[in-house]
């Protein structure tokens, strides 16, 4: 494993556990973010989230993403439906201005589950993590704990949000995939 | 010109919600301010507005505007 690697993967350990000496995070200051934001994909290989705002990039990615059931209400019938429910485990968000990072956050995981009250969307849960942020008193590191936020799905794909990788089975059946993925 | 709400992290949204439910409580006493920063060009002014997020938790919007209307280095923080 190239000592890069090594050295991101300890920052990523003690971000992940609140550990990292702030101290040192001006070190990341002399780094190109965007260079930092491809070998932190290769890492976490789920891209889930881009965009390009103004100056500023961002990118979300996950380690794996694993789907759980959910049951659905089931109105009249005697069945109840079951959706396939994606969590995205083990991510990283990273944001930019130019080429100079402004915030790397960890998290657990993130929820997700579809909703259509009251507008059709995804409510997201996002787990427990730290968030390393520059601000212009230097750089701080402050735990983070997402809620359940309901946001439409006009909001998300502003935001850059790969819907795609939601769909179960879409590296088995690309075919189907891209079906549904038209059908959303 | 830009909206500073387009700029919030999805960080923030996770922990704020929807910047779009944001209640504006108006800018902070003595926002905007001359930015010092010897990298901000000419007229760049620091701006701190006043928000409840979607919870009913009170945090400010921090960023620079340039002449252009363009915003930068947009950040939530915890109300002081």
């Amino acid at each position: 494993m190239p000592t890069q690697t090594i050295a991101l993967n300890e920052f990523l350990r003690q971000l992940r556990s609140g550990r990292f000496p702030v101290s040192d995070a001006a070190s990341l200051e002399a780094l190109s973010a965007r260079e930092l934001m491809a070998d932190l994909q290769r890492l976490y290989p789920v891209k889930f989230q881009e965009r390009d705002i103004g100056r500023k990039h961002e990118v979300a990615l996950a380690r794996s993403i694993r789907y759980e059931l959910g049951f659905g209400n089931r109105g009249l019938s005697i069945f109840s439906p079951i959706r396939l429910l994606p969590v995205l485990r083990s991510c990283v968000f990273a944001g930019c201005y130019g080429d100079s990072l402004s915030d790397i956050t960890t998290a657990t995981s993130v929820y997700v589950k579809p909703t259509r009250k009251p507008v059709k969307g995804l409510i997201l849960r996002m787990g427990r993590g730290f968030k390393l942020d520059k601000g212009p008193d230097g750089w701080a590191l402050n735990p983070i704990e997402g809620r359940a936020v309901n946001l439409s799905l006009e909001f998300l794909e502003k935001r850059g949000w790969q819907f795609d990788l939601f769909l179960p089975f879409r590296n088995i059946v690309p075919e189907a995939a891209a079906e549904l993925s038209h059908e959303r | 010109m830009d909206d500073p709400l387009d700029f919030v992290d999805m960080t923030d949204v996770a922990v704020h919600g929807d910047p779009g439910t944001w209640r504006f409580q108006g800018r902070k006493q003595g926002s905007p301010t001359p930015a010092t920063s010897p990298n901000a060009p000419p007229g760049t002014m620091k701006n701190y507005d006043l928000y409840v997020d979607e919870f009913g938790l009170k945090i400010e919007l921090h960023y620079f505007r340039y002449t252009d209307g363009t915003v930068d280095d947009v950040r939530v923080k915890p109300r002081t």
